[in-house]
């Protein structure tokens, strides 16, 4: 199967990697067997690589259809999986939107986790911290938005 | 991070996903632009499941908060709310104005579901009619299920102050009765749902004559299950009336007879797509001029049917004849081969169907038709099952199983259905259930 990144490299995968994709398999199945490279122009090259890094280590895995999303375990990484998101913020986001975009549940599962972790437990300042985000509240907005959210706070 | 603002909080809004409750209240003071995702996550159907308190306490702080602090623009993000899970306790009850709160301070909200909820009482209604100045335009969805504590008068005045409804539910509710029927369907002029089922005795033809009268082509679903009081009169009526309609349950309905359910689908033929009708006393057997009308609706999707409809025991021994003969016929034959060939000809042509349940499945129905029936359904019309669920009581060869009798071999069991999803990985999927009697 042929890929093209939105800047015009072309990649060629196996089909069977491909179609850890939901969105490549629902095409694949559409179209076919033929020659013709699937344009992803919502997916830069680096990106693409990396995506299928992953589709051809988990290649062999079972396909999950529906689990349920009531709980979300956050600390079931595995080695590889945890090696492959030591990347910057930058590229985990880019990550995100092109599993998304890709319908790949498991990366999407893997990438969304990783960062939730990166906030889990901090205070607001080490989240700025972390993400580089400067704070433009006023001392009397950020209270009131503590005091509105404060019903689903678990104590 | 230079990132397109609407990407970035996409991607953002994903990880919130995996966040506790807790940790989104920490993102909610990040700065304005993660506050305003977080806001969007949690306001838009408010959870009141939380881990350590009771979602009773959760819901009596979210009530002070919409009530005294919460901005406007954050109350208008709360689209739904769900009070169904919520119990009250011996010693903690419900402030009565919690109705009255959530209408005046939800002014987006579209559904509001108060499932089993006890603390729907006359008073909360009453407060509600008697401060609210002006109906709320908002609301959509109403499900007021097993509701035990309202009676026909206050449906009646809580309906009035939500004119724009679309859908209602009213699965065993204690205020239902012709007269608030009627005035509900007379007063919310675009309602396209109705599920009025488990209303006992309370629902006579006066009701589906009003849902027909004002209903009429805009009305898309109807749910009748278990109203013991309609007749073939007021189905008539709603086939001449309604001509739109997508989904119609009429099951354990025991007056209605074939007549008014062909004059129903021959009506709506062109846009029903689920239809439940089994359990129906007055139904016997159907006849297959009525499963050509069923072919005939082309989007039907599900169709729920008792087997005794269709197949009788006597024509199912006909077919498992070769493997077994020694057990008589319980019934009096009806069927012949050839009608096991029509019914599996008929079956063979619908156009759309993906979901079959059949009740009722007498004991002894040869498995041989029924797998035959699965395989063959919609392959004429370019469409296969999906699922197939069975619902079936204790059988008498259930217990007597390595005793003396003999079992014959194509009973209905979990075995038998096991083999068959093994068989057919990519076809019909059977899910067997079993039912108390």
């Amino acid at each position: 199967v042929k890929l093209t990144s939105s800047e015009g490299t072309e990649f060629i995968i196996d089909r069977k990697v491909a179609e850890k994709s939901v969105l490549l398999k629902n095409m694949l199945e559409d179209v076919g067997e033929s020659d013709m490279a699937i344009p992803l122009p919502n997916v830069t090259g680096p990106i693409l690589n990396k995506v299928i890094d992953y589709c051809t280590h988990h290649r062999d895995d079972p396909f999950v259809s529906q689990e349920d999303d009531s709980k979300k375990v956050s600390d079931d990484i595995d080695d590889w999986d945890a090696e492959f998101c030591k990347v910057d913020q930058g590229t985990l986001f880019e990550l995100i939107l092109s599993a998304n975009y890709l319908d790949i549940k498991p990366l999407l599962d893997l990438t969304c986790k990783t960062v939730a972790n990166m906030i889990k437990g901090k205070t607001p300042d080490e989240i700025r911290k972390t993400f580089n985000i400067t704070n433009d509240f006023t001392p009397e907005e950020e209270e009131h938005v503590r005091k509105e959210n404060e019903w689903c706070e678990e104590r | 991070m230079n990132f397109p603002m609407q990407r970035y909080n996409f991607a953002l809004n994903c990880i919130f996903n995996y966040l506790s409750h807790r940790d989104l209240c920490v993102c909610s003071l990040v700065n304005k632009n993660w506050c305003q995702n977080v806001k969007t996550n949690i306001w838009n159907k408010p959870d009141f499941i939380t881990e350590e308190t009771t979602s009773l306490q959760a819901f009596q702080q979210f009530l002070k908060v919409i009530e005294t602090i919460a901005s406007e623009q954050t109350r208008s993000l709360i689209q739904i709310i769900d009070v169904s899970q919520i119990q009250e306790s011996l010693y903690e009850t419900i402030d009565e104005n919690w109705l009255l709160i959530i209408i005046q301070r939800c002014p987006k909200l579209r559904s509001l579901i108060i499932r089993d909820a006890s603390f729907l009482t006359t008073t909360s209604i009453r407060k509600l009619c008697s401060s609210l100045k002006q109906p709320h335009g908002f609301l959509e969805h109403l499900d007021l299920s097993n509701s035990k504590n309202i009676t026909e008068i206050t449906l009646k005045s809580l309906i009035q102050n939500f004119p724009e409804l679309v859908q209602i539910t009213l699965d065993n509710c204690s205020g239902v009765s012709d007269s608030s029927i009627s005035q509900i369907i007379y007063y919310c002029h675009d309602l396209h749902t109705i599920n009025i089922a488990n209303s006992r005795s309370c629902v006579t033809d006066t009701s589906i004559f009003a849902i027909a009268k004002f209903g009429k082509q805009k009305l898309r679903r109807v749910n009748f299950q278990s109203l013991q009081k309609i007749s073939d009169n007021s189905i008539i009526a709603l086939s001449n009336y309604c001509k739109n309609l997508v989904s119609i349950n009429l099951s354990n309905c025991s007056l209605i007879t074939c007549k008014a359910l062909e004059s129903l689908l021959t009506a709506n033929k062109n846009t029903l797509e689920e239809l439940i009708i089994h359990n129906m006393r007055s139904i016997p057997i159907l006849e297959s001029s009525f499963i050509g009308l069923l072919i005939r609706c082309l989007n039907l999707t599900t169709l729920s049917i008792s087997l005794g409809y269709i197949i009788l025991t006597s024509f199912v021994n006909h077919f498992s004849l070769g493997s077994s003969s020694k057990s008589p016929p319980l019934y009096t034959p009806k069927f012949s081969g050839n009608d096991a060939r029509l019914i599996l000809d008929l079956f063979e042509q619908f156009q759309s169907l993906q979901a079959l349940l059949l009740h009722n499945v007498p004991e002894h129905t040869s498995t041989e038709f029924l797998w035959n029936l699965f395989e063959i359904c919609g392959r004429r019309g370019n469409c296969t099952l999906k699922d197939v669920k069975i619902y079936r009581t204790s059988y008498e060869s259930d217990f007597i199983l390595g005793g003396y009798a003999k079992v014959k071999q194509n009973e209905i069991n979990q075995e038998s259905v096991n083999n068959f999803n093994k068989n057919h990985s990519n076809g019909p999927n059977i899910e067997l259930l079993l039912l108390e009697e």
